[in-house]
């Protein structure tokens, strides 16, 4: 039933727009309403694909309503010479525009369009036959879809169209690191006839187009030029850096392919028994390629480390589709608990449910958690003391309703675990971590207060934490029923705007207390979680911001004397975002994101220990 | 799959479908100001009519840049000095338009979009997050304020003792 408030919301839905908007659109863009920046537009476009990409059912539309009338298209002719084992040229009879194989790269002829447009030229790229097979004349199938673009490929074409044009320089922001200073060659607006370059990377892509009256004996010059200039982006990425200990850091290579993936919650039993999750995105290969290539998909991650080296293990998706036309994953891990080396639980979610699965040692699987009939639900944080005594936490809610969950798994089933009425509605649940049978906590915010729930064995009691403005724990460490760390983040108001200041808060069996952090820290700081070898060796994880608002990551270390603010993992190339920590038997592991995200590559995991 | 030559958009149609949830989450994001209503939509679609830019997914593509068109009108107009935020009391006496707008006006535009979508436009947070350009966990962040907000401003049917 709708709570009164969203009754009265729905008096929104009485109103309708002017139907004259639309003529208004009509007459065209209005100059006051200036358009946003370059590069604010290429984020929109990035997050419309973000969204849609992974799914194979995407809709494509070109807006080619206001283009001048076109003659009617007029096919050139090409044709690709020289022995199939060496550099092969290709050649277009018309023009006489022609691009020689460039060594260790494929040449592959191309003729497609449709509609008003026809397009013939050919395709340069490191991987063989990166074109869907059905290129011919009304098949429409030029440039393919970003999300079917194998991983690692780089494809250029170097086409000679005739019909509709577009100009699509301005999908690249004037910064993009990508050599495309060729992009205003020759640019003409309106000209019928044009040599586009179509750049695809890491199923993402960039496209720039020049044009003129016709294509000149320097295009052959300049398309070599393309080729070498895109060259770098063809070999893996060699920000890597892995094996090599920077400024006390150094970075293991994690085997998650390149198509994106990020790390969220790590945890670790011994030096050789650590679990890292999160999700990612890879081809999904037990669906035949559609038209438009291999079907990409956002998974669950499950990462193990042996001591030596992080693996991949699979672990099932439950959201996971695929039948055509709606082909998509997407659930999602969020936390790891490393109970023992054949007892490990990740949470998360899937779809609007949380998600729950198990390793026993030989492979994950899905196991039944309470459903609730609620939406919206996610599990944050899960931690267990024995194979019958695990906890997970997180939030669920119905339409306007948020709260605190907290599940129990006793060796055979998960149940619900009852918390005192917090005014739990509007409480989320952020982490939780158990010493023992009879000693557990877990935090989280509610309302203008932080949450701090207690469990002595037998029920959850409310424990009152240090009055602070807008705090938010979203970390804690239960070492001892004497002893257990909390951290989190005060900010200026409830709405979470404005500065944020550091939490850390201690438990020494009576009651919570904030702790002093060196000076050293900049004025704004936001924590995000706790990890512990034992008593004298804590790890917290955060990031900053100076006055000059300069960000940068946080790690403090507590070594059973004081807190000290110790190098973050910068020094490795690109890394950003430190989250999660473990630390376990001497080792300690500090995951974040290399920060690599841009229009044609996706930002991948990184997971770094000390060293030196 | 083509990106360049698909049949024109009917913006007719698209206008039909998407108008009055585009208008009115614009509406809420100004927190009642349907002149950035009206500038929003029609600027948005005037963009996608010029646009010889492939618009792959014309649905997200409208919404993000209505909304950031709504954005820069909402700090161009921040100079003007804002008029009083009306009292809990005054919002509770209107039971119409009037209350459900001053109450918007208490949460932040973002908070004001997500809860429309979410809450009255009934869409998924998947797709609440699609239209707003950001990402489902800031769009639970949002909901989870705006909610809170809303439940103490215009009531809540099963108490609000409990959270107050």
């Amino acid at each position: 039933m709708r709570e009164t408030w969203q009754q009265r919301l729905r008096v929104l839905e009485n109103l309708r727009p002017d139907d004259g908007l639309l003529e208004r659109a009509r007459a065209g863009s209005n100059p006051r309403l200036a358009p946003a920046p370059r590069r604010r537009r290429l984020l929109a476009a990035m997050v419309a694909f973000a969204v849609f990409g992974a799914a194979s059912a995407t809709i494509a539309v070109a807006l080619l309503g206001h283009e001048p009338p076109t003659p009617a298209p007029q096919h050139t002719s090409g044709k690709l010479t020289g022995p199939a084992n060496a550099s092969r040229v290709y050649r277009d009879d018309q023009s006489g525009f022609a691009i020689t194989q460039p060594t260790g790269w494929y040449l592959q002829p191309v003729q497609s369009g449709c509609g008003t447009f026809d397009l013939i030229g050919a395709v340069v790229s490191n991987i063989p036959n990166p074109l869907p097979q059905d290129t011919t004349p009304g098949s429409c199938t030029w440039p393919p879809s970003m999300s079917t673009m194998p991983a690692n490929g780089v494809v250029i074409l170097f086409g000679i169209g005739e019909g509709g044009a577009y100009d699509a320089e301005q999908t690249l922001p004037a910064d993009t690191p990508v050599p495309i200073h060729l992009s205003n060659l020759h640019h003409r607006q309106g000209s019928a006839r044009y040599l586009q370059v179509t750049f695809h990377h890491q199923s993402q892509y960039a496209l720039d187009v020049w044009r003129g009256t016709e294509v000149s004996t320097t295009d052959h010059a300049t398309a070599e030029q393309v080729v070498e200039s895109i060259r770098p982006w063809a070999t893996p990425r060699t920000d890597q850096h892995y094996g090599q200990c920077l400024a006390g850091w150094e970075r293991q290579p994690i085997p998650v392919g390149d198509l994106g993936a990020g790390v969220r919650g790590i945890d670790a039993l011994s030096a050789n028994d650590a679990w890292a999750v999160g999700t990612y995105s890879h081809v999904l290969g037990s669906v035949p390629p559609g038209p438009n290539g291999p079907v990409v998909v956002t998974a669950p991650l499950a990462l193990q480390w042996d001591g030596s080296a992080w693996r991949l293990v699979s672990a099932p998706d439950p959201e996971l589709q695929t039948k055509e036309p709606f082909i998509s994953g997407g659930s999602e891990f969020v936390d790891v608990a490393v109970v023992g080396p054949d007892d490990v639980w990740a949470v998360g979610r899937g779809g609007n449910y949380g998600l729950v699965e198990h390793w026993d040692g030989s492979g994950w699987s899905v196991v039944a958690s309470p459903r609730m009939n609620l939406l919206d639900s996610t599990l944050e944080g899960v931690d267990g003391t024995r194979p019958d005594d695990v906890w997970a936490v997180g939030s669920g809610g119905q339409h306007g309703e948020i709260g605190a969950v907290v599940e129990h798994w006793d060796g055979r089933s998960w149940a619900l675990s009852a918390i005192p009425d917090v005014g739990t509605r509007y409480t989320t649940a952020d982490a939780v971590s158990a010493s023992s049978r009879t000693d557990a906590w877990v935090v989280g915010e509610q309302l203008d207060r932080a949450l701090a729930l207690h469990w002595d064995g037998t029920r959850w009691t409310s424990v009152a934490t240090p009055k602070i403005r807008a705090p938010r724990l979203t970390g804690v460490v239960d070492l001892a029923p004497n002893d257990a760390w909390a951290v989190g983040t005060s900010y200026r108001d409830v709405d979470g705007r404005g500065p944020s200041y550091p939490l850390v808060e201690h438990w020494d069996g009576t009651r919570w207390s904030r702790v002093d952090l060196p000076s050293s820290l900049p004025p704004q700081v936001s924590l995000n979680e706790v990890a512990a070898a034992g008593p004298d060796d804590v790890w917290v994880t955060g990031w900053g911001e100076a006055a000059d608002h300069q960000q940068s990551d946080i790690v403090l270390h507590y070594d059973g004397q004081s807190w000290t603010v110790t190098n973050a993992p910068n020094a490795i190339p690109g890394l950003s975002g430190v989250r999660a920590v473990a630390s376990a038997g001497g080792a300690t592991w500090i995951t974040g994101s290399d920060g690599s995200e841009t229009a044609y590559r996706r930002s991948l995991p990184v997971i770094a220990s000390p060293c030196g | 799959m083509s990106t360049r030559t698909a049949p024109a958009t009917d913006f007719e149609a698209l206008f039909r479908d998407l108008g009055p949830v585009l208008w009115r989450s614009i509406y809420a994001y100004s927190a009642g100001d349907a002149e950035i209503a009206d500038d929003a939509v029609a600027e948005s679609f005037a963009r996608a009519m010029e646009s010889r830019k492939p618009i792959r997914h014309p649905r997200p593509w409208l919404f993000t840049t209505a909304f950031r068109i709504a954005a820069g009108e909402l700090r161009r107009r921040r100079r003007d000095p804002p008029p009083a935020l009306a009292s809990d009391a005054e919002i509770a006496s209107d039971p119409g338009l009037g209350g459900v707008v001053e109450a918007l006006r208490q949460l932040s535009p973002a908070q004001r979009a997500a809860v429309y979508l979410r809450d009255v436009a009934d869409l998924p947070g998947r797709e609440v997050a699609a239209l707003m350009g950001t990402s489902e966990s800031a769009v639970r962040v949002h909901l989870y304020r705006a909610r809170r907000r809303l439940r103490t401003i215009l009531g809540d049917d099963e108490g609000a003792n409990d959270d107050a």
